[in-house]
């Protein structure tokens, strides 16, 4: 990489690294591993940097693919290490539970957590959500369908707001 | 789901995943660039006598490895020298481990202070560069170059002070009998060099100038080339140029823009990431992917031989793969890999190779170096 396109490159992470921290963290559920997930994306748009035409486009996908990735290999069995201790306290189906979005989310499968980031925050459309994460566009309706029914269980206030709803109207 | 839920939940989204980015995440992004483009100009002199692996970060298992090795000659068992392991979390700096073959553990490289200083600051453990035949390694810091060899961590080591210094941070690079090191001398504004490091007689070689002055966009690389014969100076405006060890330029060649290209042992080749160059008759051969649905640019790794070379390449199934190539973009073998790796098969010279991993979080089992 010569001068001018670290120079690119740099200013690329300053403007655009919160935004991508913020998918990643979603994605893994935990800020070290985001920021691994985010660092090891940047190094490899980095090393390929004068062939990017749209490298935020790359480096998400760079994310997504490199935790599916961590989805698969951890289903073989590895251990995976983590530095929040789960805050599910009772079954996710307690109707008595009340829990934080983030703590929802932690419950979340992976992949519906994963695809949920992707609808919901990237507003990606469910086709290429499921060119993404290798799944048909059924698998994306019905893992949304079970992740959403399963934030709302568990957090409640989450379901649509009459107040907001009648402010916009 | 009503749109004020979709939107509640994207605002909720947004507002969870707000944290701030680590001040020095581009520094560690690039940092963790050039570990994975050094493996490359690493493997360019990857013609070994005995067998090894170099395991990029952690080795995933070997359970996963032992798909055996990606060359398409017949299996052989491989050892882990040493391995590069990244820690978790931000700004993450690699640890490397080096197998101790007295004991069959893994242990962390004695380095002498002179050559962990960059930038002023101690590294914990630079970065390292194994020889091909896995018996010695190779770290420089612009001021200093340190070997150590006769097995990793022997005591037979040798310490040189380079006088003029690098002005960048230049990866060195093994020749391919592992008996020399090329040391880049460049720098902006400086005349490009090179120095011939002798690890075997530990006596450092004069310092080679070369025509080229790089200019602020124009920075080159430089690798073992013709056999180590001879040394290339990869430019950023799409020329090789091949000088003799003396700095007698031999050819240059126009070829393809790719950022990093590897040249064959032999000289002819280069490894581009969509394919393969020839230098002599300034023919393309396009790598023939096992999916037409490609997703992320296919990386150069390196090459096992002069008829077969391996990119990093990651499919629509998600998995990383080990692709190697015949030269004429044949795929010979795939092996799928679940994190990628950004290196560097190794070889013996009749085309063994192994797999060089990349993974998290996990340290490779202490224990009598492990085989792959």
């Amino acid at each position: 990489m010569d001068a001018t396109a670290e120079r690119e490159f740099r200013e690329f992470v300053a403007v655009r690294s919160a935004a991508l921290l913020r998918t990643a963290y979603l994605l893994t559920g935990q800020r070290e591993a985001a920021e691994d997930l985010l660092q090891t994306s940047l190094a490899k748009a980095a090393n390929r940097w004068s062939r990017l035409d749209q490298p935020e486009a790359y480096v998400r996908k760079a994310m997504y693919h490199q935790q599916v990735s961590r989805w698969r290999l951890r289903s073989w069995g590895r251990e995976q290490s983590t530095d929040a201790v789960p805050d599910i306290a009772g079954p996710p189906d307690d109707p008595e539970l009340r829990l934080s979005l983030a703590a929802a989310l932690r419950s979340l499968a992976d992949r519906q957590r994963a695809v949920l980031v992707l609808r919901y925050l990237d507003d990606l459309p469910e086709g290429e959500v499921a060119e993404l994460l290798g799944i048909s566009v059924g698998t994306v309706r019905s893992t949304t369908h079970k992740a959403l029914a399963k934030l709302r269980a568990l957090c409640p206030d989450l379901a649509p707001n009459p107040n907001i709803a009648e402010a916009q109207q | 789901m009503s749109g004020d839920t979709e939107r509640r939940l994207h605002d909720e989204l947004y507002a969870l995943g707000t944290i701030e980015p680590s001040r020095g995440l581009a520094d560690a992004a690039l940092r963790e660039a050039k570990q994975r483009r050094r493996r490359g100009i690493t493997v360019i002199a990857a013609v070994a006598a005995v067998v090894v692996a170099v395991a990029i970060a952690v080795p995933l298992s070997v359970r996963h490895v032992s798909s055996g090795p990606i060359n398409p000659g017949p299996e052989q068992r491989n050892v882990v020298v040493a391995y590069e392991s990244w820690p978790r979390g931000a700004a993450r700096q690699p640890t490397w481990m080096v197998l101790d073959p007295k004991t069959g553990k893994y242990v962390e490289p004695k380095i002498p202070a002179a050559v962990r200083r960059v930038s002023g600051a101690l590294s914990k453990t630079p970065d390292l560069v194994i020889s091909p035949d896995g018996r010695q390694y190779a770290t420089a810091n612009g001021k200093y170059v340190f070997t150590r060899s006769d097995a990793i961590n022997g005591s037979a080591a040798g310490l040189r002070k380079l006088d003029p210094g690098q002005t960048r941070d230049e990866p060195v690079s093994w020749s391919a009998d592992s008996s020399r090191l090329l040391i880049p001398i460049q720098g902006i504004g400086h005349q490009q060099g090179f120095r011939i490091y002798d690890a075997r007689t530990k006596t450092l070689g004069k310092l080679v100038h070369l025509p080229a002055k790089p200019t602020d966009t124009d920075l080159v690389d430089l690798a073992w080339t013709d056999n180590d014969t001879r040394i290339a100076q990869f430019r950023a405006n799409s020329k090789v140029d091949i000088f003799d060890l003396d700095g007698t330029l031999q050819r240059s060649v126009s070829v393809p823009k790719e950022s990093e290209p590897i040249i064959s042992p032999n000289g002819r080749y280069l490894s581009l990431g969509k394919g393969l160059f020839d230098l002599q008759t300034r023919r393309s051969y396009p790598l023939q992917l096992p999916s037409a649905q490609e997703v992320v640019y296919p990386t150069p790794i390196g090459w096992l031989d002069d008829d077969h070379y391996v990119v990093e390449w990651q499919g629509k199934d998600h998995d990383f793969r080990l692709l190697v190539l015949s030269k004429s973009g044949k795929l010979i073998k795939s092996i799928n890999h679940p994190y990628g790796t950004s290196s560097l098969p190794n070889t013996n010279g009749k085309g063994t190779t192994v797999t060089l991993l990349l993974g998290y979080g996990a340290d490779y089992p202490a224990n009598s170096g492990a085989r792959l």
